[in-house]
């Protein structure tokens, strides 16, 4: 309830971006049709996928597997909007990616995207509190204080706040990027296998807490695994394979 | 994201980066460049303002005619005209003695009012402008060297003076060597008694004016229209420095021993800021993932620039006036009049010129920084940078070289200077790096160490050839500005031969002839007298000079000033007779002996004609022959020589030299007491004040030299730290083919020892080309080598790049430790 209220607040209290306006009668905040990415270089460059279509609905969770090099990490960056795909086109909460300028892509993500990342990207000079701050001072939240001592206290880390990331173990590092993550009540979240560099227990506690925000904040959630636990535990799971995505 | 919490982040990150070894070397450069520069201006203009600057305080006056003759009446009936005030000064070089002591000094004569603008202070304070008849001020200096105070009564020529009075400051101390040493100011009145000033002697008339702005225009410019070549003009509303050789010549010597350390910090900050930006891809990438924009990046990072800046210019300003305090007291006690403080204004030269370099070095890595693509966070290789363009790095070499220029003066400097080092790093590099191999080959055939270095020789080529080129040249400058420091001082001493004479007597008079010879030849002493008659040359083969020689000859000193002319019926035994022969003793013909190298300027030969103007009279002599003078035998020598008769008529003084050692100093008091007039120049003393001046300075540049050679380790330090941490993966990668990680660490020592030793020799070779042309070209010294930096450079660079490399080592460890 009272975070309803913060959110309220903040959309009051702003003027209201263009990202703001979505389509009410349509669900969906990803959708990507026809994507191929192809890098550059000799013999016609480096074909990655050809012709991938991806449609996500509020809330849903979904993972991408795959081998290595199959692609994903590429493919997670083009639905993020850091990379342009070669061909095909991103439509981003109603707004659609091409054409969009570095500024504009930046003011989205700080409002409604996140990233949970393999190896954490904590800022090491920062504490766990600042660390979190700063995504809410980025994105213009009126108490930004205050917002991520909740969102710390909410993850288990009550007692960490002034610790900074190399006064903590791998597990506790990715609660604050999860915790950073989430303060920012993102519409979207993206993960590049944020369990990689975790042990099994430490893996699956971060998982529930994933999870469990996923459900609470009805945040659309798309990560990239190996782990077939963590696959499982996903609505829907995607393989790219020979530069195909097949639904399995 | 608000400015201020993007300041806030920036002061977080500014104080955590100082963990970074990047980001230390970034503000050590900007301290070093700001305090350099900083101490440079300011330590110029103390010396400018106390030395060449014609403010009226220093003048004594509005406007200043100098002459080696008293002014002209029509001058004063001008300036009279014109409703200026005047006064006239007489300035000359004297002994002064003591029961005790004797010192060469500078005499000022002077009559009220004086001096007509500045003030001259004195301690105690006194109620008349100028000494009353009988009494003498002495500056402080003149006392302490005397040994003397204030009451004691001293000898000028034939009078004693009571010092009534020290003089604190005074204007008007004239200029050149004069204004050096120690000064005594008398009355007007008193000068004639002292009978040191005969005709012949040589003596500086100086006439002060001062008078409302347009009159004093007005007179200089009626003044300037026909000046003789011996007269000056000063003016405070014109914009012509005082001559003050020596010290220009130190104070562009300093310039340039600085402008080495600036380029030195020019290149520490691109190699630091460049490992810093590259340091900071992870997190700016990180930052735009969370949504900051990237002009946001780019002013964040901006403002951690700014803040270490303004850390490096307070400290750095900080530190360069305490830098100018120890300087200031170095030169305090050589120079009488001492430093006026530095216009502290100039004080802003130094962050400036830093701020401009870090904005001009720093932009493209700072753009880069915020440029780098989010989705490198998902990728760790992508996160590395794309290099500057030539182009790009084109510009900021001419951007840095328009900075210093700027704080240099001289653009053709900066150019010079800038080129100079870009092309000496380079062939010097290329140079270095062509032992490599061979020692590589040689070290081969003794370990296995040895094969695997010779595998990274081969390897990391152009890696060699940029550390080589920077580390030559940084030995090379710091040990050839150590050697000409310590060197040509000394040489030049030596050079002086053990016999030569160290003191001068002038100013004799043909009745002291007698009395004076009979007086040395008592004392063990049998110097040769020299006959001295002040003469011009105005007529080459009866015709004017000006008709005759080129542009470039008729500024020959010879033509422009009053010569020092004598006869002889002998060739003095010093001098060689290269061309005709010289006159017999009675011959009744004018004939003159002429100097080779003047011959040679004005194109004389055997058999042309001279016209003189000697005393108001013509006189015409024939060239008889041609001598080769040694003049730094300090002997009395002259340009031209006449024949007996023909000087016969003539005023003349006596000049002779001669050489008293340690004990026999009581002579030249008891010489001063027996001819008062004589003018004795204790050559010793002479050259003592003017040797003293250069060590002071040299002193004083030792100060930057400290300053430069920290920025050289620095430098050294970081690239070793860079090298070092690229090797980290290498040396795991031949750790798990096989070796220890103890070999790896051998294999570094031995690689960057052999590195160390290969510049350290070539430094060697560079600095003796360099000192080579110093020594050859600058002082026309004959070239010495110096095997002591043969062995000691390769010394030298072997430990700096061992110990560097040890230390770097520690650090890395522990940082690793740290990070994981
Ligand atoms: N900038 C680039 N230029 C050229 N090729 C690239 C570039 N980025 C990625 N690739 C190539 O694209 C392919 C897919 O890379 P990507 O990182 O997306 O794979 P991945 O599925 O995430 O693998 P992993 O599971 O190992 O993380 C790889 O073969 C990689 O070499
Ligand atoms: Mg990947």
């Amino acid at each position: 309830m009272e975070l309803l209220h913060a959110k309220l607040d903040r959309s009051n209290n702003q003027t209201p971006s263009i990202f703001d306006m979505q389509t009410p009668e349509s669900n969906a905040v990803l959708i990507a049709t026809g994507l191929n990415k192809t890098f550059p270089g000799d013999h016609g460059g480096l074909n990655i996928f050809n012709n991938i279509s991806i449609h996500a609905d509020a809330g849903e969770s979904i993972a991408i597997i795959g081998p290595s090099g199959a692609g994903k990490s590429t493919l997670l960056s083009i639905l993020a909007g850091l990379d342009e795909p070669s061909q095909g086109s991103i439509e981003l909460l109603g707004q659609s990616l091409t054409g969009l300028d570095e500024e504009s892509r930046a003011e989205l993500r700080s409002n409604h995207i996140s990233f949970v990342f393999q190896s954490f990207q904590l800022l090491p000079e920062l504490t766990a509190l600042d660390n979190v701050q700063l995504a809410l001072e980025i994105q213009g939240h009126p108490e930004p204080l205050k917002q991520a001592g909740y969102w710390l206290n909410r993850v288990g880390l009550e007692q960490r706040h002034q610790h900074t990331p190399a006064q903590m173990s791998g597990g506790e590092q990715q609660r604050v990027a999860i915790a950073r993550a989430f303060a920012t009540e993102p519409s979207l979240l993206f993960a590049d296998e944020p369990t990689g560099n975790l042990d099994d227990k430490t893996g699956t506690e971060i998982i529930d807490q994933l999870f469990e925000l996923n459900q609470q904040l009805n945040t659309t959630l798309i990560l990239i695994t190996h782990d077939a636990s963590l696959a499982q535990r996903c609505q829907r799971r995607l393989q790219l394979h020979n530069g195909q995505l097949l639904e399995l | 994201m608000r400015p201020k919490q993007l300041i806030n982040l920036a002061l977080k990150q500014s104080r955590s980066d100082l963990r970074t070894f990047e980001w230390r070397a970034l503000l050590l450069a900007l301290l070093l460049a700001t305090t350099l520069a900083t101490f440079l201006t300011l330590l110029g203009n103390q010396l400018e303002n106390g030395l060449s600057r014609q403010s009226a305080s220093v003048l004594g006056a509005d406007l200043t005619l100098s002459d080696s003759k008293p002014v002209s009446q029509d001058d004063i009936a001008t300036a009279d005209a014109l409703k200026l005030q005047h006064t006239k000064v007489v300035q000359f070089s004297s002994m002064l003695s003591t029961e005790e002591q004797i010192l060469l000094s500078s005499i000022r004569a002077v009559e009220a009012p004086y001096p007509l603008r500045g003030e001259l202070r004195t301690d105690p304070p006194q109620s008349t402008p100028i000494p009353r008849p009988g009494t003498a001020w002495a500056e402080q200096q003149l006392l302490q060297r005397m040994g003397v105070e204030v009451g004691t009564t001293i000898s000028l020529g034939y009078s004693s003076f009571k010092i009534t009075a020290a003089i604190i400051s005074s204007p008007d101390r004239g200029n050149g060597f004069r204004s050096f040493s120690p000064q005594l100011l008398i009355n007007r009145q008193d000068l004639e008694a002292t009978r040191v000033v005969q005709p012949g002697s040589r003596i500086g008339y100086r006439t002060l004016f001062s008078g409302t702005e347009p009159q004093i225009r007005e007179y200089a410019a009626q003044l300037s229209e026909d000046l003789t070549p011996q007269q000056r003009l000063w003016s405070v509303y014109a914009d012509q420095p005082m001559a003050a050789g020596a010290l220009t010549n130190a104070s562009s010597f300093l310039r340039m021993t600085s402008l080495f350390g600036l380029l030195l910090c020019g290149l520490l900050i691109t190699l630091s800021l460049r490992r810093y930006s590259s340091a900071q891809y992870r997190r700016s990438a990180l930052l735009k993932c969370l949504g900051l924009k990237p002009k946001q990046v780019l002013h964040l990072y901006l403002i951690k620039l700014i803040f270490g800046w303004s850390l490096a210019a307070i400290l750095g300003s900080l530190i360069s006036i305490i830098l100018l305090q120890l300087t200031g007291s170095l030169l305090q006690t050589i120079l009488p009049a001492g430093l006026p403080a530095p216009d502290y204004r100039l004080s802003a030269v130094g962050p400036l010129l830093s701020l401009a370099l870090l904005l001009v070095i720093g932009f493209s890595p700072l753009l880069q920084i915020s440029r780098i693509p989010v989705m490198g966070l998902l990728r760790r290789d992508q996160l590395s940078h794309q290099g500057l363009s030539w182009p790009a790095r084109l510009t900021i070499l001419l951007l840095t070289g328009v900075v210093i220029a700027f704080y240099l003066g001289s653009a053709i400097n900066a150019l010079v200077a800038i080129l100079l080092t870009v092309g000496t790093i380079l062939v010097a590099g290329v140079f270095a790096s062509l032992f490599l191999p061979p020692a590589g080959r040689f070290l081969a055939r003794y370990s296995r160490l040895g094969r695997l270095l010779g595998f990274r020789i081969r390897q990391q080529r152009q890696w060699h050839r940029i550390q080589l080129g920077i580390m030559s040249l940084l030995l090379a400058l710091l040990s050839s500005l150590l050697l000409s420091q310590t060197e040509l001082v000394n040489r030049w001493r030596e050079q002086i031969p053990q016999d030569t004479p160290n003191q001068f007597v002038i100013n004799i008079q043909p009745w002291e002839l007698e009395p004076l010879s009979e007086f040395l030849q008592q004392a063990g002493l049998s110097p040769n007298l020299y006959p001295m008659i002040r003469g011009r040359i105005t007529l080459i083969n009866d015709q004017l000079p000006a008709d005759v020689l080129t542009p470039e000859q008729l500024q020959h000193n010879s033509l422009r000033r009053e010569l020092n002319l004598s006869w002889a019926a002998q060739a003095p035994k010093h001098n060689q007779v290269i061309a005709g022969k010289w006159w017999p003793t009675d011959t009744p013909d004018n004939l003159i002996s002429v100097e080779q190298e003047l011959a040679e300027s004005l194109g004389l030969k055997l058999g042309d004609t001279v016209g003189f103007e000697i005393a108001g009279q013509k006189l015409s002599a024939t060239v008889s022959n041609i001598r080769q003078v040694e003049w730094r035998s300090f002997r009395p020598n002259f340009y031209l020589i006449f024949s007996p008769k023909a000087m016969e008529q003539y005023p003349q003084t006596y000049i002779t030299s001669f050489k008293l050692s340690g004990e026999q100093a009581e002579l030249s008091r008891e010489l001063l007491k027996q001819f008062p007039a004589l003018t004795l120049i204790d050559v010793s003393q002479w050259i003592d004040q003017a040797s003293e001046l250069i060590t002071r300075l040299i002193q004083a540049s030792t100060l930057i030299l400290g300053l430069t050679l920290c920025a050289g380790l620095l430098l050294v330090q970081l690239l070793l730290y860079q090298e070092l941490e690229q090797r980290r993966h290498e040396n795991a990668l031949l750790q798990v083919l096989g070796s220890t990680p103890g070999q790896t660490r051998r294999l570094d020592l031995l690689e960057f020892a052999l590195l160390g030793f290969t510049s350290g020799a070539m430094a060697a070779v560079l600095a003796e080309i360099v000192t080579g042309l110093i020594s050859y070209r600058l002082l026309n010294l004959p070239l010495i080598l110096h095997p002591s930096i043969w062995v000691l450079l390769p010394l030298t660079g072997c430990a700096v790049f061992t110990l560097g490399t040890l230390i770097s080592r520690r650090r890395s460890g522990y940082q690793q430790l740290r990070q994981t």
